[in-house]
């Protein structure tokens, strides 16, 4: 029988779950996917009535922080995850990016739902227009871009394009984050609050996991290599970490914040850093309480009726066997448990 | 930011939870915010005249009392210098309970105040009022959220807020009236719960048209429009629960509109669905065999019958056999599981198992149990209502329906009063006052069953912090047995009040006559045998209490026989959110969920350390999540032997469970005769414990 194998490849594999090709992957994979989550599920006219007594500035601050949001989670989604997926090698790992690449689009289409929500048509195209003229936010957008696009696909390119993700997750994000959260924290915009807590659940796992996969490019450079990437990373930390003051003045200048964003700006790059195994860029200092437990990704506790908790997580299926009903039924209970 | 607020938040934010945080917070938000926002009065004259010219507090309360009387009161609440011991108990209270000018921003009452009023108004002397004062603010029990906001107001919201409609009966009236009756009791903050298994199931015929029904799921949407529509002007959306037979043919359907990943026209978004469970059901579930689902209108065309008045274990071979009816086939296995599937997915449903909440019905000669509210825990028999299009309304048939006034003992401050007999009946005479106070004429067949049967349901609460405090382990034998003497004592005490109202006012509830309190086959139990504490651990639990004995129980059944009792209804263990942290408890009978709770609402995020939390007693602070969930289905069955209505019992279950286990909790669960499983909660793995897991 013919074989057709025009281009001499390697035969294509399948994905094998049960060999798995690290020990963390398919982990992710699960913890992700068991936390799926669409924004329909969420009712945010519930917050309607409360957005009707937030002044004209508050409303500005958040509905630009989520339009930033929304851009840099449609970066993500379009360029930055599919760049990763298709250079990391495994098909478990490409299909963890994958998904998370997925989950980037739901987010972004999130924050489109939020502005929808509470704008009218006209304040919407205000706003998108806003996004496409933010100087300090287009800067942020075509540094990251131009990394994701940067033709260097050796060992090192690939490393700065996790590491860009990452900061992307971990850091850049949090300027649009402090807002939602600090006004969730004092019961206001609950509802869309809720959102956002469950997009930095994804984004948490998401920081870690491209992180776990830097550190292991990382560790596979020679010394000279390892020197240039980290002397490559603390100007690219420092360069956005300036861009992202400027914008920050700009979003939080209405409302007094700005000391405080900063301030978690900082903590936040500090976490990259930690995730990255990088060195801290910035000293340890107490970040707002409120939004720090916000942050906290441990379930919360709700009012039974009112929001649906980001402790919310999807359940695997097994099911009973003939000798459990048998035991259950006789006033046993399942083997293996006490 | 407010710095009580702030101050709270940091009991978190360290390396190390520091209550420390907490007892500032408590002192900020009193010093900035409620002392000098609170609206100064140079007596009680001036407040009162204040107060009820403003139409804040009702003028008929003061015209029952003496101002002498009244004056007494409020000197007795103020006397006992209450403080609260947690921020949370105190933000909750000022926020959610004490009244406020229109604009929201000054107070009008303190704590002292509003217990006072409503001592004044739930009390029908003076010296009641005194009794009742005095466990109101030493919190030996507190009523429920809507008693105690309203009670004594002028401009009064309802007293009772939970309700349970049996009113949707297969015709477009009774489905038209239902969602008005819904909107009427949400817009005052209801919760309702509505059984929907006699509604023919989709794709029946309607007029002798075949295949056109949109069945259970189309009533449904509209009930989970209605309550976000009618939100109490927007103070908190609406709550309500659907009741569905697993009998029905919509069951599946209906189960899956939970399901988060659900189309969002089949998506039911904030109502709550109930899963009524037979015993025919689970005995299938134990051979392994398929069982059949009915199509309700051709049930009722082939027999006359309504779906819910049948009893399956009696009738369903017969019905199984009977061709004309229209059913389905389905693995009654693979039905348990898909309520665990979506269990896992969303909470849901509830679980009502009918022939525990039966075998335990004291009053079978009124009905049978067929559905219970939005929080499980009311287990009352309803009979349907049908109603008839404007102008024939004459013809309209008026059934049973459930309106449920709820109150709890806090198990410290009850316990610490040694005198748990007096604690019991006070709370009791609170709740029928309640009952005698309410009047839901909107709704005929609520009004009928309040007036006719005056059910209340008393419940507990703190029972994890009490043992805790204790030094005693949740679900551990001393921690069951001393839940099995609590309970039946109280249940002594309340049955003997109820008794007593009935022998002091002549009033007998309807349907008493030919009951199982009536014929003494209730009480067999404490006839049998003596509910005492077995080891002296638990014995020295209760020194100072008097207990009742099987001779105190033989008296109370005879006098019963003589007297009758004045409530359908006693007991029922709801969940308690806002009243256990005003009333510094863990939450009614559950484990804590966790030793420090994060808890988002609509006023703030408020961080809340368990009561009793400290370095000693930590580790019997064990997270509910933590748990073997059988040490909470054992405290819960050890409690429901003694709760003549049900217990409102959540299963706590880590996300790297499996619904195998879930099955095995259900199967659990009725075996051990639990009459209603609440819903499930999951909490997610972090990712640190899921590495610690795959490294």
């Amino acid at each position: 029988m013919p074989t057709y194998n025009p281009t001499n490849r390697a035969p294509f594999s399948a994905t094998n779950w049960s060999e798995p090709e690290d020990h963390f992957s398919s982990t992710f994979y699960e913890k992700y996917t068991s936390q799926l989550w669409f924004p329909e599920e969420i009712p945010l006219s519930n917050d309607a009535i409360v957005w009707q007594t937030l002044n004209d500035d508050e409303r500005w601050t958040y509905i630009h922080a989520s339009a930033g949001l929304n851009a840099l989670d449609t970066l993500q989604g379009e360029v930055g995850m599919p760049a990763l997926r298709g250079l990391v090698e495994g098909h478990i790992r490409k299909a963890t990016l994958q998904f998370q690449g997925m989950m980037e689009d739901i987010h972004a289409r999130s924050y489109s739902l939020i502005n929808r929500t509470f704008l009218s048509t006209s304040e919407e195209r205000e706003v998108f227009e806003w996004v496409r003229q933010q100087p300090q936010l287009q800067y942020k957008i075509q540094f990251i871009q131009g990394v994701f696009h940067d033709p260097d696909v050796s060992p090192l390119g690939l490393w700065k394009k996790m590491v860009v993700s990452c900061m992307l997750e971990t850091a850049l994000f949090y300027s649009g984050f402090f807002y939602p959260l600090y006004l969730a924290g004092q019961g206001k915009m609950v509802s869309a609050g809720e959102i956002f807590n469950l997009i930095i659940l994804d984004e948490a796992v998401h920081g870690v996991y491209v992180a776990l996969l830097a550190q292991e490019k990382y560790a596979s450079f020679n010394e000279a290599e390892q020197a240039y990437a980290k002397a490559w990373y603390n100007e690219t930390v420092q360069t956005l970490y300036r861009n992202e003051l400027v914008y920050t003045e700009t979003l939080y200048a209405r409302l007094d914040l700005v000391a405080e964003v900063k301030r978690f700006l900082r903590y936040n790059f500090n976490v990259l850093a930690d995730n990255l195994d990088m060195p801290r860029a910035f000293d340890d200092e107490e970040i707002n309480p409120i939004v720090s437990n916000g942050i906290r990704t441990r379930g919360t506790t709700h009012d039974f009726f009112s929001s649906k908790g980001s402790s919310y997580a999807k359940m695997s299926v097994e099911s009973l066997t003939e000798g459990d009903f048998e035991g259950l039924f006789a006033g046993d209970f399942l083997e293996g448990r006490s | 930011m407010e710095s009580w607020i702030a101050l709270n938040n940091k009991i978190l934010s360290g390396e190390q939870v520091n209550t420390a945080y907490d007892t500032e917070a408590l002192q900020a938000y009193f010093q900035e915010k409620v002392n000098p926002n609170t609206v100064f009065f140079h007596d009680l004259k001036e407040k009162i005249r204040y107060l009820t010219d403003h139409g804040v507090w009702d003028k008929g309360v003061f015209d029952r009392y003496t101002p002498e009387e009244v004056r007494a009161v409020f000197e007795k609440a103020y006397g006992y210098k209450f403080r609260f011991k947690a921020f949370m108990g105190a933000f909750k209270f000022y926020n959610e309970y004490a009244t406020m000018t229109p604009d929201r921003q000054r107070w009008l009452e303190r704590y002292e105040d509003r217990l006072s009023m409503t001592a004044l108004s739930r009390a029908d002397n003076a010296e009641q009022a005194l009794e009742l004062v005095h466990h109101l603010i030493n919190q030996t029990f507190t009523p429920a959220t809507p008693t105690l906001m309203n009670s004594g107001k002028a401009n009064t919201g309802r007293l009772v807020s939970c309700f349970l409609l049996q009113d949707c009966t297969d015709n477009l009236d009774s489905i038209t009236k239902t969602l008005s009756f819904v909107a009427e009791l949400s817009k005052g903050g209801g919760g309702i719960g509505v059984e929907v298994s006699n509604l023919r199931a989709r794709g029946e015929s309607l007029r002798g048209i075949q295949n056109v029904t949109k069945g259970v799921m189309g009533v449904a949407k509209m009930l989970d429009n209605m309550l976000r529509y009618a939100d109490q002007a927007g103070q908190r959306p609406g709550a309500g629960a659907i009741y569905l037979s697993v009998m029905h043919a919509d069951f599946l359907d209906t189960l899956n509109a939970k399901k988060i990943a659900s189309d969002e026209d089949a998506r039911l978004k904030t109502l709550s669905v109930g899963a009524t469970i037979p015993d025919i059901f689970m005995q299938k579930v134990r051979d392994g065999e398929d069982i059949y689902q009915f199509y309700p209108h051709s049930l009722f065309q082939e027999t006359g019958r309504e779906f819910t008045s049948i009893d399956w274990s009696k009738e369903y071979d017969t019905l199984a056999d009977n061709a004309n009816i229209r059913k389905k086939r389905v693995s009654a296995r693979r039905i348990l599981e898909e309520i665990a599937v979506t269990q896992g997915e969303s909470g849901y449903p509830y679980l009502l198992f009918e022939g525990n909440a039966n075998r335990a019905n004291p009053i079978p000669n009124v009905g049978s149990i067929k559905m219970s509210n939005l929080c499980s825990e009311i287990l009352q028999p309803t009979l349907p209502s049908y109603f008839h299009p404007y102008g024939q309304e004459s013809k309209d048939k008026i059934g049973l329906d459930v309106s449920c006034n709820l109150a709890s003992l806090v198990i410290q401050q009850t316990m610490d009063s040694r005198d748990l007999g007096r604690v019991v009946s006070a709370a009791i005479r609170m709740l029928d006052n309640v009952a005698r106070s309410t009047s839901v004429d909107e709704v005929p067949a609520v009004k009928r069953a309040n007036d006719e049967m005056r059910s209340i349901g008393l419940g507990a609460m703190g029972l994890h912090s009490y043992l805790a405090g204790r030094e005693l382990v949740y679900g551990s034998p001393e921690a069951l047995e001393f839940v099995d003497v609590f309970f039946a004592a109280m249940h002594y005490h309340a049955r003997k009040t109820s008794m007593e109202i009935a022998r002091d006012t002549g009033f007998v509830f309807k349907g008493f006559e030919g009951s199982k309190y009536q014929s003494g086959e209730y009480f067999k139990q404490y006839l049998d045998k003596d509910f005492v504490p077995q080891t002296p651990e638990v014995a020295q639990l209760f020194q100072g209490h008097t207990l009742p004995t099987r001779a105190d129980w033989q008296q109370l059944v005879q006098d019963i026989q003589t007297h009758g009792l004045a409530h359908s209804f006693l007991m029922a263990i709801a969940p308690t959110g806002s009243i256990s942290y005003v009333s510094h408890a863990s939450a009614s009978i559950m484990p804590v969920t966790e030793k420090v709770e994060t808890r988002t609402s609509n006023k703030a995020r408020t961080i809340y350390p368990m009561p009793g939390l400290n370095q000693d007693t930590e580790w019997y602070y064990e997270e509910a999540y933590d748990m073997d969930m059988r040490r909470v289905l054992d405290t819960v069955a050890t409690a429901q032997k003694h709760v003549d209505q049900g217990i409102s019992c959540t299963l706590f279950i880590p996300s790297n469970a499996s619904t195998r286990t879930l099955q095995a909790y259900y199967i659990y669960a009725y075996k051990h005769g639990i009459k209603t499983l609440y819903y499930t909660r999951l909490r997610k793995v972090s990712i640190d414990e899921c590495l610690n897991c795959a490294i």
